[in-house]
């Protein structure tokens, strides 16, 4: 089941609320549906895909996270080496919109290494809404990273989460492996990330909030 | 004393025709559970007879992996509840009271066991009703009541609710974590007694209170989850002692080991698994404690070493691990992953 060739590995979490509808958001992207039998997340789950940003290829090592509150002690231990962040919260559900700053300094907190990442207000296919867009704009701006409205329900934007986070992580892996292989030219004369040669390696270097 | 008192235990058995076979040197006497199967009636003169706590656990544990009547279930676990958990006689407060996790317990209802017909939703699984219903779950924020409960539950989810919450507001220092959701549904699935609500009820609560309790499995939930990384721990050195080659790869794929492990523990092997494997998984366990968890998974390893060691690329073998045990139930089959049972299918 290898998903072949890709020229970057880059390790993603999905972290908010629980039932905010990180799992469902997920399945939409990896496996193009919306289970209606549904389980509630528990530890982490782990999904792969190949996402494709123009000319390159990025490989996403997706992790789903469970939203309780309990769990941070064990999940905060995946933090590490992670390159991309997707905070989501639920349009309907005040609480989870406020709990976002919650979860963005948890990161601050856990990790050294600067992330990109996006902040996903999901269930816009509700009438019902709690959260206004401009909050969810301003809060984005305060951060410094992309905002983004979604439907995982019916599908709506889900696509473009992964292809503005998949923007910016080249933009940043592009800079990064421009920087790698210069140090690098000079010893070996070539650096590129890439499973067929087996030189495919975790990006380690930082980033700013994208 | 002593060897009279095995002289005297060999004669008595070795009159007795039971099917118990016999094993002695001159220091021990083993004796070995019998192969046959036990009849209902035989469970039920066990039960009525014997003290849990003067059981054989051998013979037990031995006819609990073998294939019995389900309906058996609801007087083996009140058995084994029973002695060690007082009567729960304070359960309808607690189930009444609100408690600190109502939200989660809500929301949490409706993605529990949500593929057996015994917790089908009330409403129907159109897209609008499901959009309609997932809005009104976000925007409840007052108390939830028997009313609110009425409106997005059927009946079952109702009680499961209940369940839930009463445990929070039993064990506050706990409350209610994602994966009780997963125990306590299977409890009350296996449990129930349709003739008498009530006392199905009672009986998967008392259950989970003896589990939770007794078998101290909070300490799974609890905020440091000591216990729970003590035992991925242990995990880990039962792989390493067992399956070096196997132990070298996931270590090399620098995730933590917790990372492959702690849903097996905290939703007790329920948690993406078909009824009938975690049915006979509890069956044992209330026996067995986490021992069962740390053979299943020893088990799976062996089975998949070949395959595993096949693969190449770091993802695949991290996805692979990662979904290794409902993976091998599809692939082996239920009866492969559990040492000596039979499965009920």
């Amino acid at each position: 089941m290898s998903l072949g060739y890709y020229d970057w590995l880059v390790k993603v979490i999905v972290l908010g609320d629980s039932g905010v509808g990180k799992t469902n958001i997920l399945t939409q992207f990896c496996d193009s549906k919306f289970s209606q039998n549904y389980t509630a997340t528990i530890g982490v789950d782990f999904k792969i895909k190949i996402l494709n940003v123009q000319d390159k290829k990025i490989k996403l090592q997706i992790w789903d996270t469970a939203g309780q509150e309990r769990f941070r002690n064990i999940t905060q231990t995946y933090y590490k080496g992670a390159y991309g962040i997707i905070f989501v919260y639920s349009l309907i559900d005040r609480n989870s919109f406020n709990n976002v700053e919650g979860w963005i300094k948890s990161i601050l907190e856990s990790t050294t290494d600067e992330v990109c990442s996006i902040l996903v207000g999901n269930k816009l296919d509700s009438q019902d809404r709690r959260v206004q867009t401009a909050e969810g704009e301003k809060l984005a701006q305060k951060y410094n990273m992309p905002f983004i409205e979604t439907s995982a329900l019916e599908n709506k934007n889900i696509q473009d989460i992964f292809d503005r986070l998949g923007q910016n992580l080249k933009i940043r892996l592009e800079n990064e492996g421009q920087k790698v292989s210069n140090n690098i030219h000079t010893q070996s004369g070539q650096f590129k990330l890439n499973q067929e040669v087996n030189q495919t390696e975790q990006p380690t270097s930082s980033c700013n909030s994208c | 004393m002593i060897f009279n008192y095995y002289s005297k235990l060999k004669q008595l058995l070795q009159q007795d025709n039971h099917d118990l076979d016999l094993a002695t040197n001159d220091q021990f006497i083993r004796i070995i559970p019998s192969e046959k199967k036990w009849e209902d009636d035989q469970w039920k003169e066990y039960v009525q007879n014997v003290d849990f706590q003067y059981m054989d656990r051998h013979e037990v544990l031995s006819q609990l992996k073998k294939n019995f009547d389900p309906s058996l279930r609801s007087i083996i676990y009140p058995w084994i509840a029973n002695k060690t958990v007082p009567p729960p006689i304070d359960y309808k407060l607690f189930a009444q009271n609100p408690c600190a996790q109502d939200n989660i317990i809500f929301r949490d209802i409706e993605r529990t066991h949500s593929h057996l017909q015994f917790y089908k939703s009330k409403r129907k699984s159109s897209k609008k009703h499901v959009q309609r219903a997932s809005q009104q779950l976000d925007s409840i924020k007052s108390i939830i009541d028997e009313k609110i409960l009425n409106d997005f539950f059927s009946l079952n989810q109702r009680r499961l609710f209940y369940l839930l919450r009463a445990y929070a507001n039993q064990d506050p220092s706990i409350g209610y974590v994602q994966g009780m959701n997963y125990i306590m549904g299977l409890l009350l699935f296996l449990l129930d007694d349709s003739n008498s609500l009530f006392s199905g009820e009672m009986k998967a609560y008392q259950m989970f209170l003896f589990i939770n309790i007794k078998m101290n499995w909070s300490q799974t939930y609890n905020k440091s989850m000591k216990k729970l990384k003590s035992m991925v721990q242990h995990l880990q050195f039962l792989l390493q002692q067992n399956l070096p080659d196997i132990y070298k790869i996931i270590c090399n794929l620098d995730q933590p080991f917790i990372f492959f492990m702690d849903q097996y523990f905290f939703g007790l092997m329920s948690y993406k698994t078909p009824i009938e494997f975690s049915a006979k998984i509890l069956d044992i366990f209330i026996i067995q404690g986490e021992q069962i968890i740390f053979d299943v998974l020893l088990r799976v390893f062996t089975l998949n070493r070949n395959e595993i060691k096949q693969l190449s690329d770091k993802d695949e073998q991290t996805q692979f691990i990662k979904d290794i045990l409902p993976m091998s139930i599809e692939k082996f089959g239920i009866q492969a992953l559990i040492p000596n049972s039979e499965i009920i299918i």
